[in-house]
């Protein structure tokens, strides 16, 4: 029987519900092996051990009586520390934020624990979900970057202390950790799963993320979260599919569009390059077709798009603070802040305008074809603990809002995951989930960090 | 529709935003951070001489 941190979500809540796994056994023994990898990777802010169990208990119970399954009944899930948790510390890592204690849940954390998972805890971000590396540590090297700005979430989850956990994406917060650490990360369509409860970074792009080890199980904490939400301006009246159920509709081999020309591949180091390029011939002789596809003119601005709005939001948001307690900050994000305040009014409202226009022309391209194909980040994670990486793969379609999910896809010369990206039109889930787990089936990969696996 | 031609220069706006940076947090500032500005200005240029179409309004929650 496989050990229990080998479990993906599915395995898990499978195995739960026909009672060959308990609920305490399994948080039992993921909280072991916290304990006994934490020291080294530096994954977690809080974790309250007797609520887990208590929970996990709670679960068990419902499960012996006999109850109705939900679809993660005692799957623990971690949280990156910008999530609001009733009665626990959020402290976004940051020094404003330090004593912060939520009086609700996040909307997001609410529908995880309807849908029957555990909070294992809370999980390292970088300050404020930017970019001042967090103490956090990859598995797969400890003196690479686990990137972030969900470092803590990622590592987790690539060295089997839980089989999920949330992270956020505002440029590239979750699918470029995600590929760093060699697992599956899924940023949905702006506006799919509620933002309330969820201390921001830019309110026009912040995005709740998901990392897991397998495509399905992104779907599976997808179904349990989507959905609009009255209290988040931002969040999407669209129907909620049965996202497990549709994904089988989209379960022969898709149409594919390379993005080899311009800027995906200008940028790539040479061995990410003819990386995506084999990763693409191995899924054509799979069955797969594949198309060249080009970018739109007006993708020429979207990663300084991203920026604008990012900082100046950012700014917007932290001002306040700021005014009295600037020297609190970490640099990169005072930084950040700082330029935030420079930039023109006129400029952020053009960029936003800007925006709407290429997300108009990436939606079209977008539905040429089942799901976009690219490279994950330029290169894999960087031997650099002073970085959290490059984030340039995954803002433009931050920016413009369209859904991305980074599927591992073979290993580096330097021993670091590599991973491939897919994108698709808004509120296109399903069509994208369901290519990729074809891929990441033809692909037939089970990457694992060697010294945590 | 009238014609829309614009033409910022990074010079120009790398001069105003030292200006403000100066004004808000004094000339140390501005000599320890020349690299932000020229990425803000640059920022500025991009958006400026890459305007949209007359009647696309802001994205903003999309």
């Amino acid at each position: 029987m496989a050990q229990p941190h080998t479990l993906s979500v599915s395995q898990a809540a499978g195995q739960m519900r026909s009672g060959q796994l308990l609920p305490t056994d399994y948080a039992g023994a993921l909280l072991e092996r916290i304990d006994a990898h934490e020291p080294d990777l530096q994954a977690w802010v809080t974790i309250d051990r007797e609520a887990v169990i208590s929970d996990a208990r709670q679960r068990e119970q419902e499960l012996a009586a006999g109850g109705e399954s939900r679809i993660m009944t005692g799957v623990p899930v971690g949280l990156k520390d910008i999530f609001y948790t009733a009665g626990m510390k959020t402290t976004a890592c940051s020094r404003i934020y330090a004593d912060f204690v939520p009086e609700y849940d996040a909307t997001c954390v609410t529908k995880l624990k309807e849908a029957g998972a555990i909070v294992m805890g809370k999980a390292v971000t970088t300050e404020f979900a930017t970019s001042d590396p967090s103490p956090s540590r990859n598995p797969w090297n400890r003196d690479h970057t686990p990137g972030g700005s969900s470092s803590g979430s990622s590592v987790a989850v690539a060295a089997g202390m839980c089989p999920a956990a949330l992270g956020s994406q505002t440029g590239g917060s979750t699918c470029r950790p995600a590929a760093y650490n060699g697992i599956v990360g899924l940023k949905p369509t702006y506006g799919r799963i509620s933002r309330y409860g969820v201390v921001p970074v830019s309110w026009s792009l912040d995005t709740v993320g998901i990392l897991v080890r397998t495509v399905t199980d992104a779907a599976v904490l997808l179904q349990a979260m989507a959905g609009y939400d009255e209290n988040d301006p931002g969040s999407a009246e669209e129907p909620v599919p049965d996202f497990l159920q549709e994904m089988d509709r989209h379960s022969g081999p898709p149409r594919l569009g390379l993005l080899r020309n311009g800027y995906f591949f200008d940028r790539s180091t040479p061995e990410v390059r003819q990386h995506t390029e084999a990763v693409a011939a191995q899924l054509s002789q799979a069955g797969a077709t594949l198309v060249d596809v080009d970018l739109p003119d007006s993708f020429a601005t979207a990663p300084d798009v991203q920026r604008i709005i990012m900082n100046v939001e950012c700014a917007a948001f932290h001002e306040p603070y700021f005014r009295h307690r600037a020297d609190e900050y970490g640099p990169r994000l005072r930084a950040n802040i700082e330029m935030g305040m420079l930039i023109p009014s006129v400029t952020y409202l053009q960029a936003q305008r800007l925006r709407r226009e290429f997300r108009r022309d990436l939606t079209a391209v977008a539905r040429q074809v089942d799901a976009l194909l690219m490279p994950a980040t330029p290169a894999p994670a960087p031997r650099d603990l002073n970085t959290t990486g490059d984030a340039a793969f995954q803002a433009p379609w931050t920016s413009a809002g369209l859904p991305t999910v980074v599927v591992p896809s073979g290993i580096s010369e330097s021993g670091m995951p590599l991973g491939v990206q897919f994108a698709a039109a808004p509120f296109d889930e399903v069509r994208l989930l369901g290519a990729a787990r074809w891929c990441e089936q033809a692909l037939a990969l089970d990457l694992r960090p060697p010294d945590y696996s | 529709m009238p014609e829309n031609t614009p033409d910022i220069s990074l010079d120009e706006t790398l001069e105003t935003l030292r200006r403000q940076a100066e004004a808000r947090w004094g000339a140390e500032y501005v000599d320890e951070h020349l690299d932000l500005l020229e990425l803000a200005a640059s920022y500025v240029v991009s958006v400026g001489n890459n305007l949209p179409e007359v009647e696309t309004e802001p994205g903003f929650y999309q």
